[in-house]
């Protein structure tokens, strides 16, 4: 499925250029949940934003390849890699708060990913229930503009009536009637098919009561609700794979839990595979089949989970595993990472 | 409905800053200046002017004459304009119409190129697109409002006769050929209303240079706003979100960076507009056009009391009116923003207690006048009990007593030039001990000699922040050898006087440049061109530039000491102390900056430097303070202020050694900046008429001159003095750049 070949990317600093990774080397196979472990400036979020071009300004790719499907994107034009993002790999960021924009409800972004990726599958859903596309109440603006439309009519008849020229305030009085009434007149307009889809994709994220969910702000919601509209979202487009990168670190152990099984029981339905980025192992024993162990820009071993946990080949790998808290009164052992530098 | 609340909550709250705006207005002209002027006109008999004293209650206590005239305010009684012969409240309607079909015009051209201009130059960072449109906003705060307006008449009005020079509209169109009904006095919209193209045409073409002026001094601003808070955005995760979903950069831009951009820039609008009513006193004057503005200043120069006091008191109610509008419009357009619905019990009290008075006021007077005497004791009186409770409590705090002495005594020995002495021996003995522990100092300073090096390399990597430092150190070089530049005339008493610098009695003398020995038939002529009255232009731009500098530096210093010392504890306590004094900077920064400075000085009637200096010191410490006390309230919530306390430290610890040092980037980045803003107030000031003496050396004075003489053809005589201002506050805005894009570490790329 995805490919990822001798993959080298830096960062132009202030201080000169950052070897972020240097030569990554893996594949996630069809309908497989490949794991990605390492410690924190180890390179796996990079690893994917190259993979995509999602770098910030500062950071390029300078040598390797990416495979999707067996097609090279990793030069592919803006257009072709616009349709890939989204339509064929979805992502999940870390921190779904800050992942989300503040200031769009959940239908708008939602919505956004399936005008981009789904336009078929919604004018056919259209004209079989013979229900609009896009827009179901015609008048709809953000409250923003409405406020602002209903302030600057307020301060004209304000001033014409200050000056004596009630009839010059005639035309803005008319609008604030129109904009009073709007919901009443349309009340009986159904929704749209991007609507109905909107509601579909919450539907499949296990959300209750998804209207109220799509009209309402990222804030609004707890941190798993805002987790699992960041997967509905990933999904919307009908993706074949998904890339998390650490999409469980921000929750708690509950939360955690329950976000995995998601990823795990959408990942069963759909056939999709799964590149599951994270710091913790305990994460990786749980859902991967495959895993990856990433080292200072590159990748130190890659094995199946069980090969891992039994027999670790690198020693930043056995140091990885010996840190894991074990229990009992056993020391706590903290991999030193300086004895690994030449690696 | 929470937003109804949060309306009525915010509406509420303006009576009290309204009250504090009148106790100002109140003070300028009962303390200062005389409160009958307003009433008294030439007929007026002995036995009237007797009526009047008693019906103002002047010869009561001063608590009378304050409810007195908060009578006369709220019945709209605000007395007669001699400039122009008519009752304020009678010519109010008209003057604001004018004034404000301009400044809506001006407003929508400054918001509708600034805002794309910002994006732009935003998405092109670091690229030329987007240096020429800093510079271009940068150049739009640094041009003196007066100048750009001389500039654009002479060149487009005089020169090449594109577009009328002045007025409205053509008196001779509207008033004889052509008359039409001006009933809503919004030319536009009359001649739109009687279906006339010529009338609106000539309506229009009277606006465009005015509107021009005025839009692109608010332009700069919100340029800069609208560029920095799209290059925040546009790091932020939920743009890297929007282009995972497949977006493209354009609709990653528009559709997610610039509405959340547009969040913290709509706060700036109100301020936008306080600027524009400020600059329409500068516009209007210069357009002779019949607004608000125009007028005032006609007010002003002949002590037209009624009318400065009409004109301050309704521009801070427009300005308070426009915020109102803008915190609504935030709570609006930004989902997070939880609208404070509820008063709190002491917002209760000081609201009902204003509305109160206010009822009082206009039922009866001696009621109104107890009750405020009550309010006051009471206050007083409680201010008075807490400060002793909590020195008590904590006798630390009398640290902060006696911290609010010394800054009273610093900000004395700032005006006396006291500080300046104690301030050059202290920099004598300190570079004694440096000079005395060399090799010690050497040893400690060496690990930060790398950071020293880091800001110089980048000092020198960028070309405008070099420009800046180049400006600056000239102008300051200009202005310490002026005595060499340009010495003075042999039997000179007052080097900074103009009228005494008299070698040669040449009226209106064009520049010579470098070549002015070999005139023929001159043994010497002037450089830069002289006035009409014989006034050397460059003798009066070298010397002017001592005066700029000094004011400038006592202003900053006085007002650095005291936004850093208010701003620190306000910010830093919170609570009851904050609030009293964000409430006090709330009813200064209400009335616009050079309103009230104006006001100020045409109220007291003296017209020295040293007035000025006080006037732009009450305008300048609250916007100031505001800046500090929101570094300080930021502060005060990061981890390590709550460590310092748990390990043990003092209040007055804490302020001093980890609140003040933190808020040092942004004060010494303001300070900088203000020292070029202080320098085109200081010449607005100067161009209206109010600039020290009649022939003091200084810039804005200069201008004035010369726009007597620019319909003669004369361009010299504004144009050079006006360049004098415009790169002094060029130089320190690119300098105040460069030192923040250095101090501020996450502004590096």
């Amino acid at each position: 499925m995805l490919e990822i070949k001798d993959l080298k990317t830096n960062f132009n600093t202030y201080d000169g250029v950052v070897k972020a990774l240097d030569g990554v080397n893996l594949s996630v196979k069809d309908g497989e949940i490949f794991g990605l472990v390492g410690e924190t400036g180890s390179g796996k979020s990079v690893t994917c934003y190259s993979a995509l071009q999602l770098l910030p300004k500062t950071g390029e790719v300078v040598e390797g390849t990416v495979l999707l499907n067996g097609e090279d994107i990793t030069y592919v034009s803006e257009r072709r890699l616009r349709e890939i993002r989204g339509g064929e790999v979805g992502i999940i960021f870390q921190d779904p708060l800050s992942a989300l924009n503040p200031v769009m409800t959940i239908n708008e972004q939602i919505g956004e990913v399936l005008t981009l990726h789904q336009d078929k599958e919604l004018r056919q859903k259209a004209s079989d229930n013979d229900i609009p596309v896009y827009t179901s109440k015609k008048f709809s603006f953000s409250p923003g503009i409405e406020f602002t439309v209903l302030a600057i009519c307020i301060s004209f008849i304000s001033l014409f009536a200050m000056l004596g020229q009630f009839s010059f305030g005639l035309p803005f009085f008319f609008v604030i009637v129109l904009m009073l009434l709007r919901d009443y007149l349309q009340q009986d307009i159904p929704d749209s098919a991007l609507d109905i889809m909107v509601m579909e994709s919450l539907d499949k994220v296990k959300l209750p009561n998804p209207r109220q969910i799509a009209s309402s702000y990222p804030h609004e919601l707890s941190g798993g609700m805002q987790q699992r509209v960041m997967i509905a979202m990933a999904l919307a487009g009908k993706a074949k794979m998904l890339i998390a990168d650490e999409p469980t670190t921000a929750l708690d152990v509950t939360i955690q839990a329950q976000i995995l099984q998601l990823i795990k029981d959408i990942q069963k339905e759909e056939n999709m595979s799964v590149l599951l980025i994270t710091h913790d192992l305990g994460v990786v024993a749980e859902t991967c089949e495959r895993v990856a162990v990433m080292y200072k820009g590159k990748i130190v071993e890659e094995n199946t989970v069980n090969n891992i946990f039994k027999n670790p080949q690198h020693p930043y790998t056995k140091a990885l595993l010996n840190a894991i808290p074990k229990g009992g009164k056993e020391r706590l052992k903290v991999p030193d990472t300086g004895e690994y530098g030449s690696i | 409905m929470k937003l109804w609340i949060y309306v009525v909550r915010r509406l509420a709250l303006t009576i009290p800053v309204l009250l504090g705006v009148t106790l100002i207005t109140f003070y300028l002209s009962y303390g200062m200046g005389d409160p009958l002027a307003p009433y008294v006109t030439e007929k007026t008999t002995p036995e009237q002017y007797a009526e009047l004293i008693d019906k103002h209650n002047l010869d009561e206590p001063i608590q009378y004459q304050y409810i007195t005239y908060l009578r006369n305010i709220i019945t709209f009684e605000w007395g007669y304009s001699k400039v122009i012969n008519q009752d304020v409240s009678e010519a109010m309607p008209e003057k604001f119409a004018a004034t404000l079909e301009l400044s809506i015009l001006a407003f929508i051209v400054s918001v509708a190129t600034a805002i794309p201009l910002g994006i732009f130059s935003s998405i092109r960072q670091n690229r030329w697109h987007d240096h020429s449109i800093r510079l271009f906003a940068l150049f739009g705060s640094a041009i003196p409002i007066f100048w750009f307006a001389l500039f654009l008449q002479y060149i487009v009005a005089f020169k090449m006769d594109l577009l009328p020079l002045s007025l409205r509209y053509d008196p001779i169109l509207w008033e004889i050929t052509d008359p039409i009904k001006m009933d809503t006095n919004f030319l536009l919209i009359d001649a739109i209303a009687a279906g006339s193209l010529p009338h609106f045409m000539d309506a229009l073409k009277h606006m465009i240079l005015p509107a021009t002026v005025l839009a692109y001094g608010s332009m700069a601003t919100i340029i800069r706003l609208m560029r920095g808070n799209m290059l925040d955005v546009l790091g932020q995760d939920y743009i890297r979100t929007a282009k995972a979903k497949g977006l493209s950069e354009r609709q990653v831009t528009f559709g997610h960076g610039a509405p959340n951009a547009m969040i913290p820039t709509v706060t700036l609008l109100g301020m936008g507009f306080a600027g524009l009513i400020n600059g329409s006193v500068l516009t209007e004057t210069i357009f002779t056009w019949p607004g608000l503005g125009a007028w005032a200043i006609t007010a002003m120069r002949s002590l037209d009391v009624s009318a400065i006091l009409a004109y301050t008191l309704f521009s801070a109610f427009l300005y308070i009116i426009a915020n109102l509008i803008v915190d609504i419009l935030y709570a609006f357009l930004d989902p997070r923003v939880e609208l404070g619905g509820h008063l709190s019990l002491g917002e209760i009290i000081v609201v009902s207690f204003s509305v109160l008075l206010l009822l009082a006021t206009f039922m009866d007077i001696s009621i109104a006048v107890v009750f405020s005497s009550l309010i006051i004791i009471s206050l007083s009186l409680l201010v008075l009990y807490s400060v002793a409770i909590r020195l008590t409590q904590n006798p630390e705090d009398l640290l902060l007593v006696g911290l609010f002495v010394g800054t009273l005594f610093v900000i004395w020995s700032i005006l006396t030039g006291l500080f300046m002495i104690l301030l050059f021996f202290s920099l004598v003995f300190y570079s004694l001990y440096v000079l005395y522990n060399w090799a010690e100092i050497q040893e400690s300073f060496a690990p930060k000699y790398d950071e020293l090096k880091r800001a110089a390399y980048q000092i020198r990597r960028n070309p405008l922040t070099m420009l800046g430092l180049f400006l600056v150190i000239s102008l300051l070089s200009i202005a310490l050898f002026a005595p060499f530049l340009a010495p003075p005339s042999e039997n000179q008493r007052d080097v900074m006087s103009m009228e005494e610098h008299f070698e040669f009695n040449y009226d209106h003398q064009p520049p010579c440049y470098f070549s002015c020995t070999a005139e023929s038939g001159q043994e010497d002529g002037y450089i830069l061109g002289s006035t009409d009255r014989g006034y050397d232009i460059y003798y009066g731009i070298v010397w002017g530039s001592r005066t700029s500098l000094d004011v400038a530096v006592k202003v900053v210093l006085t007002g650095t000491f005291i936004a850093a010392i208010i701003g620190a504890v306000s910010g830093y306590y919170g609570g009851k102390v904050d609030d009293i004094i964000m409430r006090i900077t709330d009813v200064f920064i209400a009335i616009p900056g050079l309103v009230l400075a104006l006001a100020i000085i045409a109220v007291t009637g003296d017209n020295s430097i040293e007035m000025l200096m006080y006037a732009l010191i009450i305008v300048w410490w609250p916007g100031f303070t505001r800046v500090i006390r929101a570094e300080a309230l930021r502060i005060r919530k990061l981890p390590y202020i709550e460590a310092a306390k748990a390990a043990g430290a003092s209040d007055f610890r804490i302020i001093f050694k980890h609140v003040l040092p933190n808020c040092i980037t942004s004060i010494i980045v303001i300070a900088t900046m203000d020292m070029g803003g202080i320098v085109l107030s200081l010449a607005a000031l100067g161009f209206l008429g109010f600039g020290g003496g009649a022939d003091l050396a200084e810039w804005g004075k200069l201008v004035a001159f010369g726009q007597d003489d620019m319909l003669k053809g004369e361009w010299w005589g504004f144009f050079f003095p006006g360049l004098a201002v415009a790169l002094w506050a060029f130089g320190f805005y690119l300098l105040g750049d460069g030192v923040r894009d250095i101090l501020d570490p996450k502004q590096r790329n």
